[in-house]
């Protein structure tokens, strides 16, 4: 019998890509693969061994930050997948009548504003999902 | 070890060759090899794209507006009054440009995004949400950007683009090979300089061999960033709206197989107050937050100014109805200056450039925000429920920022620059990049290599998302007349063997570095030694150093699985970007000024030659002595 060499890759404590798993079904049965596995540009997401569950997250300072994987994710308006800016790099704003400071990922945040973006979170587009090549 | 590590899922094999066979080879399947593959196929090309993401989510991907339409009916600028006042432009300030590429776009621009609209991409307000906003064309509801007299740019909801591009090419059966990063271009001989008859690359997952041969090529792989990419979270310097695989594929196979580079200097240009921050959740106000009002930290308001006349705007307005800062005659032939059109693709407004000295004085106060608050609804809806929102890379952008809390109907969001173009708040945001350099090319959009044609970025001087678009289906087009009269070419096995043995290095060395450090020295030694300070010693001790990086680090770095590779493979690619970048800001520098361009190739006997071009050498024989004639003549439809 012919021995196959094996091959790993690190992990990183990370939560830049984060999943719920009570949200996240690793698109299975749906997709052959994860949609935000195909979507990562940077190859940084690995399908789970258990395809139900949540893919996993390799090389997290690889990350670009470009939010593909929530953008493709089917669930991702149900919380299936965050992507959080590193703590670095979380943007700060001011409101005006207050005068109070506020940043992304501080404790005790405010509420979330509802507004989806014009033409909504997903505007209607011939969407193509599938594993064709 | 249950913690710490994961078993690769995907099976390996470094020895296996795939041979692949395609009249035309699409690299790079962004938005500009999108549109080549699109084209040929539709011509009835057979073609095929190899890409190293997934072509699903290519390329840079997003756009918030769609540039250079002086072909839509509402433009009140032609595309000849628009390339005649763009070549005066840049000719006044020294500045390099790609006039081919621009007189194509501004020709082609508005008719691309209508074929796009075609293919389900969202380009209008269908909903009706903007209705009465003085950017809205009521009849088409288009909705304009920047200048609101010229209508030359067009806001779109960017993030149906790639989604109907991918639609498209599914559609039309393109054999869509993903996640290869090509590592060469195939020469006949294997010589440098003779035609292009396919390329190798590696499965990131696999690690497996491909191998391509086409009877023409189409090399779409965007720009190169001048070797200053670290990666975002541990390092500075890379910010998410550029392809993360901006490090110069394309840039360094071209180069190897003799393509005629132009452009390659480093140009000194600061970072444009992204830095280490997510783009465009900063409210920058030089590109989508334009035109945001800027407010200091005692909510006192920073003047927007006119480029052209300095002069200070008192009115909103202003800021984006160029006849209102008292230029005539708009759409009429441009006296200079008196008569000059504005709009994004020129000179729009800025931000006081001056704001640094009048705050080193004292008249403001740090930090500064984006106040979208006292803005019309519209125009703050547009900017960030649009804009923002919609443009595909930054959709995230607005989707953390709303869950966080933000709401710009209350809120100022924190912008890190300080002046239009200028300093960054945090210096490490401070960087150079390139002179945006690459490959030059014909009316056609092919290279100097009989076989070898581009689109996009990866032109000399770049072409943005519109021109992307278009040279794209330019070039597709001309490559499927190419491929019509040529045949396959004779694969040299001694340049693929080489080639293989350059690639799987990485795997055989047990000890050695990771691309990482490889990839910071690189970065070091470019910002340290080519930056606007440097001198030519400077630069020959960088082009040393980066030599010994090549015969030393670069031998050793070690890759213990397929992602580790092609991370190598990139990094080795930035290093040869950097060592040209080196040569030919040298070559500059020795020069001294020139009147028209510089070109650079590497010969087959491994000397590199360089070239002066005339100005305006797109003009001149074997070529038309006019913009509309040469548009004409090479036009494919």
């Amino acid at each position: 019998m012919i021995e196959t060499k094996k091959y790993y890759a690190p992990i990183t404590p990370s939560l830049i890509v984060e999943f719920d798993p009570n949200v996240c079904d690793g698109c299975y049965p749906t997709f052959r693969e994860p949609l935000c596995v195909k979507a990562c540009r940077m190859d940084i997401l690995l399908p789970n061994p258990d395809r139900s569950k949540p893919p996993i997250l390799i090389y997290p300072d690889e990350c670009c930050e470009c939010g593909c994987c929530v953008h493709a994710c089917p669930k991702s308006l149900k919380g299936a997948i965050k992507m959080n800016w590193p703590t670095h790099k979380q943007p700060r704003w001011k409101r005006k009548t207050t005068g109070e400071h506020f940043r992304v990922g501080m404790p005790n945040p405010p509420p979330p504003n509802p507004k989806p973006p014009a033409g909504g979170w997903y505007p209607e587009v011939k969407r193509q999902a599938s594993n064709e090549c | 070890m249950e913690n710490l590590c994961v078993e690769w899922p995907y099976p390996v094999d470094y020895e296996k060759i795939n041979e692949i066979e395609t009249d035309i080879l699409v690299i790079g399947g962004g938005i500009a090899g999108s549109w080549a593959a699109i084209t040929a196929a539709k011509m009835g090309g057979k073609v095929a794209v190899v890409e190293q993401m997934d072509v699903f989510s290519a390329g840079p991907a997003g756009v918030d507006h769609w540039h250079n339409a002086f072909d839509n009916p509402a433009c009140k600028v032609k595309p000849d009054e628009a390339i005649e006042i763009m070549e005066r432009y840049v000719t006044e300030r020294g500045l390099p440009f790609n006039p081919i590429g621009r007189y194509i776009t501004y020709n082609e621009s508005y008719k691309t995004l209508l074929e796009l609209e075609k293919m389900g991409a969202k380009i209008r307000d269908t909903e009706d949400e903007f209705k009465g906003a003085p950017f809205r064309d009521e009849e088409t509801k288009l909705l304009y950007a920047y200048d609101y007299d010229v209508k030359c740019t067009i806001r779109v909801w960017g993030q149906t683009f790639r989604q109907a591009l991918y639609a498209e090419l599914l559609r039309l059966r393109v054999p869509l090979y993903s996640r290869i990063i090509v590592t060469s271009l195939l020469t006949e001989n294997g010589q440098p300089g003779r035609r292009v008859i396919g390329a190798t690359g590696v499965h990131t997952r696999t690690g497996e061999f491909y191998i391509f041969k086409s009877k023409a090529t189409v090399l779409c792989t965007g720009m190169f960033d001048g070797g200053l990419r670290i990666f975002g979270y541990l390092g500075y310097g890379f910010y998410s709206l550029h392809s993360p695989s901006i490090v110069g594929i394309g840039h360094a196979a071209a180069w190897k197989a003799g393509a005629e580079f132009v452009g390659s200097d480093a140009r000194f240009r600061r970072g444009t107050g992204h830095g280490s921050m997510p783009s465009y959740a900063t409210g920058n106000p030089s590109n989508t937050w334009h035109p945001a009002t800027m407010v200091d930290a005692n909510g006192k308001v920073i003047p927007w100014i006119d480029p052209l006349t300095s002069k200070m705007l008192s009115t909103f307005e202003e800021r984006v109805n160029s006849s209102l800062r008292g230029y005539k005659a708009l759409g009429g032939p441009p006296s200079w200056p008196e008569t000059v059109p504005i709009s994004h693709a020129f000179f729009m407004p800025s931000v006081f450039q001056e704001f640094l000295e009048s705050l080193k004085k004292g008249e403001f106060s740090l930090p500064l925000y984006a106040d979208l608050t006292e803005m019309l609804e519209h125009e703050r809806r547009v900017i960030f429920g649009l804009m923002v929102a919609q443009e595909g890379k930054t959709w995230i952008v607005y989707r953390n920022l709303t869950q966080a809390g933000f709401d710009p109907d209350k809120d100022m969001l924190q912008s890190y620059f300080l002046g239009a173009h200028g300093r960054h708040l945090d210096p490490l945001g401070n960087l150079f990049t390139s002179a945006g350099g690459g490959l030059l090319h014909d009316w056609d959009f092919k290279t100097n290599l009989e076989g070898l044609f581009i689109a996009g970025d990866i032109c000399f001087y770049g072409l943005e998302h519109a021109g992307a678009s278009v040279s794209g289906r330019w070039a597709g087009a001309k490559a499927v007349e190419y491929a019509k009269k040529a045949s396959f070419g004779k694969i040299d096995w001694d340049q693929v063997e080489r080639e293989r043995e350059r690639v799987y290095t990485p795997t055989k060395n047990k000890y050695g570095i990771d691309w990482r450090e490889l990839n910071v020295a690189i970065c070091t030694v470019m910002r340290t030694y080519i930056n606007d300070l440097s001198n030519e010693e400077m630069v020959k001790i960088a082009l040393k150093w980066l030599d010994e990086l090549e015969n030393g680090e670069a031998k050793k770095l070690v890759a213990r699985n397929p992602h580790e590779l092609t991370r190598s493979l990139e990094t080795l690619n930035a290093l040869e970007n950097a060592k040209l970048t080196a040569i030919y800001t040298l070559e500059r520098m020795r020069r001294g000024k020139i009147e028209g361009m510089l070109t650079m190739r590497l010969k087959s006997d491994g000397q590199i030659e360089f070239r002066e071009l005339p100005p305006r050498w797109w003009l001149m024989p074997p070529y038309e002595p006019t913009y509309r004639a040469n548009y004409e003549k090479h036009k494919p439809w």
